[in-house]
């Protein structure tokens, strides 16, 4: 397994993650890049649609 | 302890059906439903060729000491209607090939440490339970989800971001929350925003890094410190009043929402607040205002050394402890304050470039 750190700034803090791959993922820094900034996306679609109400 | 790995793609994990249940990957089946001493295993000989497969929880909770999602090659889907899971040991989530719907509580429940949560990229759909007495979880990666309830044990932010719908709480039990330069996010607004809702027992550590509580709605929410020490930052991060409840203690405190709007942070009135640090100001046509909840005053105290804020609103607030509490020159003082001064700091001594040259 292959554990990539990676974080972005923002202007709603740091998003701290890592991406945990096989040894053979195959995939490209392109990819993998990408896997990261969906991630980030995700995390902002959080922080920007905060609940409201009780869960 | 024994192993267990699931086969033949798309069935029920529930407390009797066996079929699914083999004891090497993709051998045969018939092996005893996992008790909570046995690692569960998903791998890409748990389904048929490649194909997509649900793997549906019944019978609230499901129990497993490791759980191991990994080497999928088809997508896995985790479900179960308010069914639970309840894992002894760690976590892992694949990064791709796998989903996650059930909607039940995920329990930790270790009762030893080294323990890891890593859920790559996969959110919790329900709240997420650290119940383990002497237990000891390490994040993985960043983790986001509803609620937190710490009980038990220790959570190891481990330097990753930590996401919350609504909010961590805290219940009844001897329990720790480790930065190492983590963030917990809770985006919840009300008055539990976050809840240290049963501060006997709780502690903080800050481990290496700076630790980060952000408070990000836009409206108003409150952190229920419960007169805890936070060995860690606590960050007004939106729009909607922050207000801190309980005589706390905290590393220091910021305002990142001044670089978009003006905000406040509010005390209740009659208790104390210790800093360390104290990095909360606002902006030019930014203002952040400081005050209590109610007409009455609020203490904030720092030991030594000196605050240098800015563009701050202050009313109802007494400053003290020790440390020289510069308001900054464009602040202003609304009335029943005490303690803060309306300048900027005076220079440190030395900055006037005078220095001697020796040959």
């Amino acid at each position: 397994m292959v554990k990539i750190d990676f974080s972005f700034q923002s202007q709603y803090g740091t998003f701290a993650d890592a991406l945990h791959l096989p040894d053979d993922h195959g995939l490209t820094q392109d990819e993998i890049n990408a896997m990261q900034q969906q991630r980030f996306d995700n995390w902002v679609a959080i922080i920007t649609a905060p609940q409201s109400e009780e869960v | 302890m024994a192993n267990r790995y699931w086969i033949l793609g798309t069935g029920t994990w529930d407390a009797t059906n066996t079929v699914n249940w083999s004891d090497t990957s993709g051998g045969s089946g018939g092996f005893s439903v996992p008790t909570a001493s046995d690692n569960v295993f998903f791998d890409a000989n748990s389904n048929v060729l490649a194909t997509a497969f649900t793997v549906t929880m019944a019978d609230t909770p499901r129990v497993c000491n490791d759980f191991t999602a990994s080497g999928l090659d088809g997508t896995m889907t985790l479900a179960g209607t308010n069914i639970g899971l309840t894992v002894s040991g760690s976590l892992t989530f694949q990064a791709t090939n796998f989903n996650r719907t059930y909607n039940g509580i995920t329990t930790f429940n270790a009762t030893t440490t080294g323990k890891t949560v890593t859920t790559n990229g996969v959110s919790f759909g329900a709240g997420v339970t650290f119940n383990g007495v002497g237990g000891s979880w390490s994040l993985g990666s960043a983790l986001s989800g509803t609620i937190i309830t710490l009980t038990n044990g220790t959570l190891n932010l481990a330097g990753y971001t930590t996401t919350l719908s609504t909010r961590l709480i805290t219940s009844i039990g001897t329990k720790n929350l480790t930065f190492n330069g983590g963030t917990l996010i809770c985006t919840f607004a009300g008055t539990t925003a976050f809840n240290n809702a049963v501060p006997t027992g709780f502690t903080t550590t800050a481990g290496t890094g700076t630790g980060v509580i952000s408070l990000t709605n836009s409206t108003a929410k409150t952190f229920v410190g419960g007169g805890s020490t936070f060995n860690c930052t606590l960050n007004q991060g939106g729009a909607g009043a922050l207000t801190i409840t309980g005589s706390n203690t905290f590393s220091n405190i910021t305002n990142t929402r001044k670089s978009v709007s003006a905000t406040s942070i509010l005390f209740t009135a009659g208790t104390t607040n210790t800093f360390t640090d104290w990095n909360a100001s606002g902006e030019s046509t930014r203002l952040l205002t400081i005050g209590s909840v109610t007409a009455a005053s609020h203490t904030l105290s720092k030991a030594s050394g000196t605050v240098s804020a800015d563009y701050l609103s202050i009313s109802q607030s007494t400053a003290t402890g020790g440390a020289g509490w510069y308001a900054g020159a464009n602040s202003t003082d609304g009335g029943n304050n005490s303690g803060w001064i309306f300048t900027a700091p005076p220079a440190p001594s030395g900055s006037n470039s005078n220095f001697l040259v020796f040959f």
